[in-house]
């Protein structure tokens, strides 16, 4: 596959490399636009109409994001991969809840009004049609330019909550656990269906790209998450999130599990134990310093000590030095805040002195 | 304390709801804070008693537990239902005047964010420390906080946000309300929410968490 991405080969290495505990990536959260020329001259598509087209009408989504990616850097290890994201738990949508966008950052995910407790993955589905009109299109768009990600579909008790209510599902755990250990198996068989659907749209000979944190790999990678965790003990993490993330390690290649916040690092302990994670992300969360503070090396160290690489998000070009130098060299995804391409200039300096 | 009280408040504090509920499990097939609350009325005790002696010391009891992470979410969800069973016996007292509540406390969550969890969590356990609680929901325009007010001019104000870019919603809500009534108190919380930024949008209290915005509206009636 012949990309945008110039040395895609280069980047490629240094995330199977990161994968698996060793060397850097250095990249960012989605993209910056290049200097000079687009790779191809695609013409902007009109404005979108309204809200409802700018997220979910495949034909002008596809366009807009065609237009986008021939105008991106993908300096360093940024990914050529365009971001078919529908919202923060699309899965939940796929089962039966309401996307709603708002702006063009939000899209809402409205939990049913009467839900049953039944999790049925119904192929006609609307919001299921429209992830697989969605990914064809963009693929077809691409033309093999760039990947087409896979959106942050999220599954286990983050995906039942948007079901059920967050409410309902913490009570449940309480009240009614083998109902909800059922369920969430309900939620990651429908997962799975969903994930390798879109693993064979998106797929180019077998690698695969995921829109959030922007993630490769030579075969199925995903993002795991229970964010709904910072309102549970650790017992009831272990009890109801760890087996069916374990399940997700086990049955995708790659896997990076995205921890969010303060109250979620009493659960790392059991985020370590599932085996077959590959990397944890950190995101200290709103009134936290970013993830190139040094408030946060023991908390990589304690990571990398555990087995599993890490990704630390919003770095600074300042932050990006004594982050190795505290750190390490090994198994360091770093996504900095780059504004420029001079910015990943300078930054491509200093990971080299520590390649 | 009167055996039938402190099995109140054994109830609230480990969330026994009632005879048919099977949590927590060392309590299952006994009576819960429904039957307990019934028994208490019928035995003779004040529904005042009941607020005062079981109710809400209990309630002050899981805050505690909270905020020192020895319960999590899921178990206060629960003593806050086990706290509602009983309240539904004390209300023809409310209406009735016999029991005072403490004040009115208005809470929503601000116009452009659906989170209700941790507004949720706020409004049970207010009206557990003995506030009425009028809960107008998630996505709440200014106008109906200031609607609502004008229907209850001496209530307290509490407004949620979980995101930061909802929680800049705020100050615009709390302008409406000290234009209208310049005297009425404002209090603000959520996860991305600091002291600092709520004085800055002209907040006049902080929650943290829940047991410190009830530690704040008790202060402000006291």
């Amino acid at each position: 596959m012949k990309t945008w991405k110039y040395n895609f080969g280069e980047s490629k290495k240094h995330y199977i490399d990161w994968w698996n505990g060793k060397g850097i990536v250095l990249t960012m959260w989605e993209h910056l636009d290049k200097e000079g020329e687009p790779y191809t001259d695609i013409p902007e598509p009109p404005q979108a109409k309204d809200i409802s087209q700018f997220w979910f009408d495949p034909d002008w989504r596809s366009d807009y994001l065609n237009y986008k990616m021939s105008r991106y850097s993908y300096k360093a290890d940024i990914l050529p991969v365009a971001n078919t994201q529908l919202g923060p738990g699309s899965l939940g949508a796929i089962l039966g809840a309401e996307l709603e966008g708002r702006d063009k950052d939000t899209i809402w995910i409205r939990e049913p009004e009467n839900f049953d407790g039944n999790i049925v993955f119904d192929e006609n589905n609307k919001w299921w049609q429209l992830h697989l009109d969605l990914l064809r299109k963009c693929k077809e768009k691409a033309q093999g330019n760039y990947l087409i990600g896979c959106p942050d579909l999220i599954e286990g008790l983050d995906t039942l909550a948007s079901l059920k209510g967050s409410d309902s599902v913490l009570i449940d755990t309480m009240i009614d656990p083998e109902t909800t250990l059922q369920q969430l198996q309900a939620v990651n068989d429908a997962y799975f269906k969903a994930f390798d659907q879109i693993y064979d749209i998106i797929n180019v000979d077998g690698e695969m790209a995921f829109c959030y944190f922007s993630i490769w790999g030579p075969g199925k990678v995903s993002k795991l998450q229970c964010d709904i965790s910072i309102m549970i003990s650790e017992d009831d993490f272990r009890t109801f999130a760890q087996p069916f993330l374990r399940e997700q390690t086990e049955k995708i290649d790659y896997t990076l599990y995205h921890l969010d916040g303060v109250d979620a690092i009493r659960h790392l302990d059991a985020i370590l134990e599932l085996e077959k994670l590959n990397a944890v992300q950190w995101t200290p969360g709103v009134g936290q310093p970013q993830g190139g503070d040094p408030q946060w090396y023991d908390l990589y160290k304690k990571i990398l000590a555990g087995g599993k690489s890490i990704m630390a998000n919003w770095v600074t070009l300042d932050e990006l030095k004594p982050l190795l130098d505290n750190v390490g060299n090994q198994g360091l995804n770093i996504q900095m805040d780059f504004k420029s391409e001079h910015e990943i200039d300078e930054a491509l300096k200093i990971i080299e002195s520590y390649r | 304390m009167n055996p039938i009280l402190e099995k109140i408040f054994e109830c609230v504090e480990f969330g026994k709801i009632n005879l048919a509920a099977n949590f927590p499990p060392q309590m299952k097939g006994q009576p819960g804070a429904d039957e307990y609350t019934k028994e208490a009325l019928d035995s003779g005790i004040t529904p005042s008693d009941i607020m005062n002696e079981a109710l809400i010391p209990a309630m002050n009891k899981v805050g505690q537990k909270f905020t020192e992470n020895k319960i999590f979410v899921p178990q206060m969800l629960l003593s806050a239902k086990a706290m509602n069973a009983a309240m539904e016996h004390l209300k023809p007292f409310f209406k009735s005047g016999e029991v005072k509540r403490k004040g009115t406390f208005i809470l929503g969550t601000v116009f452009g964010d659906l989170h209700d969890i941790g507004k949720n969590l706020v409004g049970m356990m207010v009206e557990g420390a003995g506030w009425e609680v009028i809960d107008l929901g998630i996505d709440v325009k200014t106008e109906k906080f200031v609607e609502t007010l004008q229907q209850h001019p001496n209530a307290i104000v509490g407004i949620s946000a979980l995101l930061t870019t909802t929680m800049v919603n705020m100050e615009p809500v709390i302008k409406a309300i000290k234009e209208m009534s310049p005297a009425t108190k404002v209090i603000v919380g959520g996860a991305p929410l600091s002291q600092e930024f709520a004085s800055s949008i002209g907040a006049d209290g902080y929650g943290k968490d829940p047991q410190a915005s009830i530690q704040w509206l008790d202060s402000v009636v006291a």
